[in-house]
């Protein structure tokens, strides 16, 4: 059975976007999510950033930037990256409030991790979900490498024919590599 | 619509039992599943023993599907377990790991919802009773996978003991269950007078299941998946049975200094980071309450901060708050009171206290010293663990600071000689050092100790009471004491104190008092920073920022090289004080550390006195090979391998060397032959030195000894050196080929070096000279890039035609070349083989078989070899015999013959004369040469097998039908050009031998005018000569006849008594040819005496007297003018 993948990021716009698109890409079942509050976009200065709620499409925040100030949210990039996720899916999604089950759940910061692992779910399936982070700096070029190192890492644990059994292994290798220090816990529906 | 739903579902499971694809039969499955227990429930009766029939399916993930759907039967109607149960035992066995995993799952559902319904049920028929012992099994089976092999496996295992630990205990007051869980079963809900189900023995065995988990947790082998899983599942524990609180709390505090030593660092972090997350889950819970400065202090080692830790205690943030800050600020002595005062506030003005177990408000006021817990707590907490808090609240009070650093004292002797690694990996520094909180942090932990080695207040006061119990109890104790001491010892070797507990017993035997005393010192270090953390309170933080103030770059680079400049001066005084050898290990790391600057000065250094200090350089730049390669891995782990300063540096260091004036140290070499790493950039400067005309020998030398001890870049280096071969630079080729010629007689490199001139040599075979001739710098060459030159074919030769001397069998492939190419390339490589066809020799048997087998084509080479090889010496037998055999089968180009000439029977070269004179002049000449021995070197003497005469003869006797005459005159003129041979004499030979002849060779009379003509002084021998001609009545031959009569003009007036011996009808035609003779001839009679006069016939005088003209018809038409004046051209 492929495994199903989440990925979380705080707003499902940059991190966790550009690791759905390159995923999705190259066959994986992945499904993204942000944690945060509300979606944060950049804006005129680093006090004043753009807020939507979850239920915000990304058709809407790009044709709202777009009318705000088309030059400047072309030129940082945020309309490139909206327009890129409009194409993926209608909106951001909040991983608290997704009940979907997955085998595999990566973070890209070590609040996110946290923010999964409090997460009470309390399905009562018992079923086990490996929660992985990786610290990705949020910009676009980190979050493309990023994106990268997360779908290599995806396909490899696909790869496994038991993956509880096989995920250490693969997790060490995989940071020896990448020379990327990782937090790796176990969670259950 | 019952009737529909059935015949899908038949429908369905039939599809399902078809082969098929396995996605394709499990969503058959799950279809059935849906409809049967979502839309019909009623149909589970009919249908399950189908569904059932799968549980033997092949394909594991169709046995998984039938798993799930025997749960969501189950949770549908708790009455089919006693139908499914055997199939779930069997399941438990599958061969597959996933199904197994599945059904482990599956089975916390399952037992928890048979327990529930067993509770409630009152059926306790013999299926029933089965049942539960097949449950029992399984169970059991699962627990067992504790100990699987499959990572996966043991955590759902763990999974499976939490819900056990969960079901088979009670629910008490200050449970936090989660909504989801409300409905779950407890032991509450189960009725004292059960049939099947016994209370008492379940509640051991959740305590007993707990105990094992707990176990679990602290063992040693532990992957982090499996303890990240039992650490969720004990907090889980605790927060829905706090009983277990205490019991959940000491293991956090166990685990947290005594990792798991196989965790590698990520999972290190990955675990603490749980352990700090299920802390913080546990501070929220009220039941935590007794058990905060423990966790505090766990959660502040961990690196939370305060604000996270006051975010997270329960209720009311206020009260934690004034509490922590309290705790911050007591003080040694007032210590205890304090803290108990401190509790009774809490107590007193939390809204939430009723929550509290009267465990806690009694733990409160019994504990002396303020510690939480005391022996009254609780009846579920187990006795042992409150020896653990007595001898732990005693130990508070005790661990003052004198105490504390005698324990430290007394505990360095028993500290490993080494950090163990296992201990620097969980070490973290103890954030909260010296707070009460910490103080009993450690007394706990020394409690724990001190129990398990069986000493201590707590474990003398368990001890008695423990006798008084029943033996059920002192079983279970026992159990509980066994398990807890193995934590412990564990602890003992991982923990910071680990010296401490092996130093106890020791020193316990001193006496009670005494022994408390030091124990209780234990904590050492910690205490020891007890009184600047009080003070720090105090104080306004002390800030490193605030007290410095940064250096200028400027000046911090001056400082820097200022000293740097002190290391490099103290060269003298180092030496002295024999630490010359790390003052050079400073200088080079620094070197290699530091940017440019410091590099360059070190050079100057270096450089100012190269011979005494070019180890330093060595030094260096093995120094800048283990920093390139990553071996200084502290300075920076995630360096990749960069080699670019390594081969700066080496190839600095190489263009200096290169260009010091004096090269005979030859540092040049011993650092390239001993760098670690020779880089493409330091081959490059290598080549630029070897191409250098003044050091090219020295180069060449350096390549060489590259080439013996560099041996995994051996071929690179030969190669460099072959390419050099073909330089159009005379020096760096000569020297080049030098080395080459070395290699080539060790057997290792033969054939490399034989392949590439047989490359080169084969070059030659192109339209256009090889792009290898050029080297690198295309347009510094001088020779044309397009067309071949005499200068670019000479270059592809040199090491080649140096090789055959060494391997004559080259010859051969020269051989084929020569075939293939062009007539220019052929000319030059017959004028280069002279000195490698001279250093073969004429015996090579390489060099005979090439002239046996002569390629068609290499005829022209082959002459040129025999030449070469006969040019100063005597063709060897051998020799002669193949070429003349070559001449006679298959070549009949008589040129071939001339090398060896000398070598032939004097009959063979007679018999080729006719052929060899035809040549071209030079060609002739040669065959002179040779034949008369003119080019013979004074040392080997000259042999020819036909001597002069014989061959002026021979020549004279070659017949006008073999040869021209013109062409056999031309010959002849040239032997008479060698006057040194062809002296008077050995002309006279030849004339005589010549005159013998029957009939007279043609060209007889020519030469004899021409012996004449060159000694005047033979005019007697020739008149003697002519006399016999007359004899042999030689005006038969008209040429002769004709050459007579010349003679006759020239000699006279010898040649007038010699006429007058003619017969008169030749004399008349003498004097009609010559008119002048007659009257010198009248002259001679009149002179002549009488009696001389008289003999003389009357039929001569009247011809010499008689002046008519009357002409022998015979003789005039014999006469050819062409011949006629053939001697006046002399």
């Amino acid at each position: 059975m492929p495994l199903r993948y989440a990925v979380v990021c705080s707003s499902n716009q940059n991190r966790s976007m550009e690791a759905h698109n390159l995923m999705n890409k190259r066959g994986l079942i992945v499904r993204s999510f942000g944690s945060g509050q509300q979606v944060k976009l950049p804006g005129t200065s680093l006090e004043k950033p753009n807020i939507y709620t979850f239920d915000t499409t990304y058709d809407f925040m790009y044709k709202d930037l777009y009318n705000k100030d088309a030059n400047l949210y072309t030129q940082n990039g945020v309309l490139h990256m909206l327009d890129r996720n409009r194409r993926i899916k209608e909106k951001p999604e909040r991983f608290q409030d997704c009940r979907e089950r997955f085998d595999v759940i990566f973070t890209v910061e070590e609040r996110i991790f946290d923010q999964v692992m409090e997460e009470n779910r309390e399905k009562r399936t018992n079923e086990i979900v490996h929660v992985i982070n990786i610290d990705v700096i949020d910009n676009p070029e980190d979050a493309t490498v990023a994106a990268f190192m997360l779908c290599e890492l995806g396909q490899k644990l696909n790869a496994t024919e038991d993956l509880d059994n096989s995920i250490n292994e693969i997790l060490i290798e995989f940071e020896q590599k990448n020379k990327q220090t990782i937090l790796h816990a176990v969670s259950f529906y | 619509m019952s009737e529909n739903i059935q015949e899908t579902i038949v429908e369905l499971i039939n599809q399902a039992s078809l082969y098929g694809k396995d996605t394709v039969r499990v969503q058959h499955l799950r279809h059935v599943q849906e409809l049967i227990l979502r839309k019909d429930p009623s149909l589970l009766d009919n249908f399950l023993e189908e569904v059932l029939g799968f549980q033997s399916d092949k394909s594991p993930e169709v046995r998984k599907t039938i798993i799930s759907f025997i749960e969501e039967a189950c949770q549908h109607d708790p009455e089919v377990i006693v139908k499914v149960i055997d199939s779930l035992q069997l399941l438990l066995y599958d061969d597959n790991i996933l199904v197994q995993k599945k059904l482990v799952v599956s089975m916390i559902t399952v037992y928890r919802l048979t327990l529930k319904w067993l509770s409630k049920s009152r059926l306790s028929d013999e299926n029933v009773r089965s049942m539960w012992k097949s449950m029992a099994n399984v169970k059991n089976s699962i627990i067992a996978k504790l100990d699987s092999d499959n990572d996966g496996l043991r955590t759902v295992a763990i999974k499976f003991i939490e819900m056990l630990a969960l079901v088979l205990s009670r629910r008490s007051q200050d449970s936090i269950i989660p909504a989801s869980n409300e409905q779950d079963f407890s032991l509450n809900l189960l009725q004292e007078d059960h049939r099947i189900l016994c209370r008492n023995k379940l509640e051991q065995e959740g305590k007993d299941v707990m105990e094992k988990l707990l176990e679990f947790t602290l063992s040693q082998h532990l992957s982090s998946v499996n303890l990240i899983a039992a650490m969720g599942a004990i907090a889980n524990i605790a927060r829905q049975r706090p009983d277990y609180m205490s019991r959940v709390v000491q293991t956090f505090e166990a685990l947290q200094v005594n990792l798991p030593p196989t965790l590698v660092d990520s999972q290190v972090s990955s675990v603490r980071k749980i352990i700090k997350l299920k802390l913080l889950s546990l501070l929220k819970h009220p039941a935590s309450l007794d058990f905060q400065p423990q966790i505090t202090t766990l959660l502040t080692d961990l690196g939370a901060t305060q604000a996270e830790v006051l975010k997270h205690l329960p209720k009311g943030p206020t009260e934690p708050k004034r509490k922590l800050t309290l705790s911050n600020n007591e003080i040694n002595a007032k210590k205890s009171k304090l803290s108990t005062d401190d509790v009774h506030m809490f107590d007193k003005d939390d809204s939430n206290s009723g929550i509290s177990t009267k465990g806690i408000s009694s733990g409160v006021a019994h504990g002396p010293s303020g510690s939480s817990t005391s022996m009254h707590s609780s009846s579920s907490h187990p006795q042992h663990q409150t020896a653990i808090d007595i001898t732990a609240a005693d130990l508070v009070g005790k661990l003052s600071i004198g105490n504390v650093v005698d324990l430290v004292l007394v505990s360095m002797l028993h500290l490993p000689e080494k950090m163990p690694a296992s201990f620097q990996s969980t070490y973290t520094p103890i954030a909260a050092a010296g707070t009460p909180a910490q103080i009993e942090h450690l007394a706990r932990l020394l409690g724990a100790q001190l129990t398990a080695a069986g000493y201590g207040k707590g474990y003398e006061l368990m001890k008695s009471q423990q006798q008084v119990k029943t033996s059920v109890d002192n079983d279970m104790d026992d159990g509980k004491l066994a398990s807890n001491s193995t934590a412990v010892a564990r602890d003992g070797s991982y923990s910071s104190s680990s010296a401490d507990v092996e130093s106890k017993p020791n020193v316990l035997s001193a006496g009670d008092n005494e022994s408390n005393d030091m124990l209780s010192t234990t904590a050492g270090i910690t205490t020891m920073s007890t009184i600047p953390g009080v003070q720090q309170k105090k104080m306004k933080p002390f800030k490193l920022a605030d007290a410095i103030k940064p250096i200028e770059y400027d000046e911090m680079q001056r400082m820097s090289t200022d000293s740097f400049y002190r290391i490099l001066n103290s060269e003298d005084v180092c030496e002295t004080a024999g630490v010359g050898h790390v003052r050079k290990k400073t200088m080079t790391s620094l070197v290699c550390l530091s940017e440019r600057s410091f590099r360059d000065i070190y050079e100057d250094y270096i450089f100012a006195e190269v011979r005494k200090r070019y180890d330093l350089a060595f030094a260096w730049l093995y120094q800048e090979y283990v920093y390139a390669n990553g071996y200084l891995s502290i300075l920076d782990p995630n360096k990749r391998k960069d080699f670019t300063k390594y081969d700066d540096t080496l190839c600095r260091l190489l263009e200096y060397l290169q260009e010091k004036p004096d090269q005979r140290d030859g540092l040049f070499s011993r650092l390239l032959t001993s760098a670690p790493l020779i880089t493409d950039n330091a081959l490059l400067v290598l080549k630029r030195y070897c191409q250098d005309e003044n050091r090219c020998q020295f180069g060449m030398n350096t390549l060489r000894d590259l080439v013996f001890r560099r041996v995994n870049m051996r071929e690179k280096f030969l190669d460099i050196l072959l390419d050099f071969t073909h330089n159009e630079n005379n020096s760096v080729r000569t020297n080049a080929i030098r080395i080459a010629k070395s290699l080539y007689e060790k057997e290792d490199f033969r054939q490399s070096i034989e392949r590439h001139a047989l490359k080169f040599l084969k070059h030659l075979t192109a339209s256009q000279p090889p792009e290898a001739l050029f080297g690198e710098d295309k347009k510094a060459s001088t020779i044309p890039v397009d067309t071949w030159t005499e200068e670019s074919i000479r270059l592809c030769l040199p090491l080649y035609l140096n090789l055959m001397p060494l391997n004559h069998q080259l010859i051969q492939p020269l051989a084929t070349v020569y075939t293939a190419v062009n007539g220019d390339i052929k000319r030059v490589i017959s004028r280069v083989l002279e000195v490698p066809v001279r250093g073969m020799g004429m015996n090579s048997p390489e060099l005979l078989k090439l002239v046996e087998n002569c390629p068609k084509g290499a005829e022209t080479l082959v002459t040129r070899i025999i030449s070469i090889l006969t040019e100063q010496t005597a063709p060897s037998p051998a020799l002669v015999e193949k070429v003349r055999d070559l001449y006679q089968k298959r070549v009949s180009d008589v040129r071939f013959l001339i090398p060896v000439l000398t070598g032939l029977e004097k009959r063979e070269i007679i018999s080729a004369l006719p052929k060899l004179i035809k040549q071209t002049p030079p060609v002739v000449k040669e065959v002179f040469n040779r034949l008369l021995g003119l080019n013979a070197s004074p040392e080997a003497p000259h042999t020819s097998p036909i001597l002069p005469f014989e061959l002026l003869v021979a020549l004279h006797q070659i017949s006008p039908e073999e040869c021209e005459l013109k062409t056999v005159m031309n010959a002849t003129t040239l032997c008479f050009n060698e006057r040194t041979i062809y002296t008077h004499n050995v002309l006279a030979i030849v004339i005589q031998q010549l005159v013998d002849i029957n009939p007279i060779p043609v060209l007889f009379m020519r030469t004899v005018l021409q012996a004449l003509s060159f000694y005047p002084k033979m005019v007697g021998f020739v008149m003697n000569i002519l006399q016999r001609l007359i004899t042999k009545q030689a005006w038969k031959q008209a040429r002769i006849w004709e050459g007579f009569i010349k003679c006759c003009q020239k000699t006279r007036p010898h040649s007038f008594p010699l006429l007058i011996r003619l017969p008169p009808p030749q004399l008349k035609h003498v004097l009609q040819t010559a008119p002048e003779l007659r009257e010198g001839l009248i002259r001679h009679i009149r002179s002549m005496s009488a009696p001389q006069r008289s003999s003389i016939p009357s039929s001569i005088l009247s011809v010499i007297e008689d002046n008519s003209e009357t002409v022998s018809p015979e003789i005039r038409i014999q006469t050819i003018p062409t011949t006629a004046s053939a001697p006046t051209e002399q």
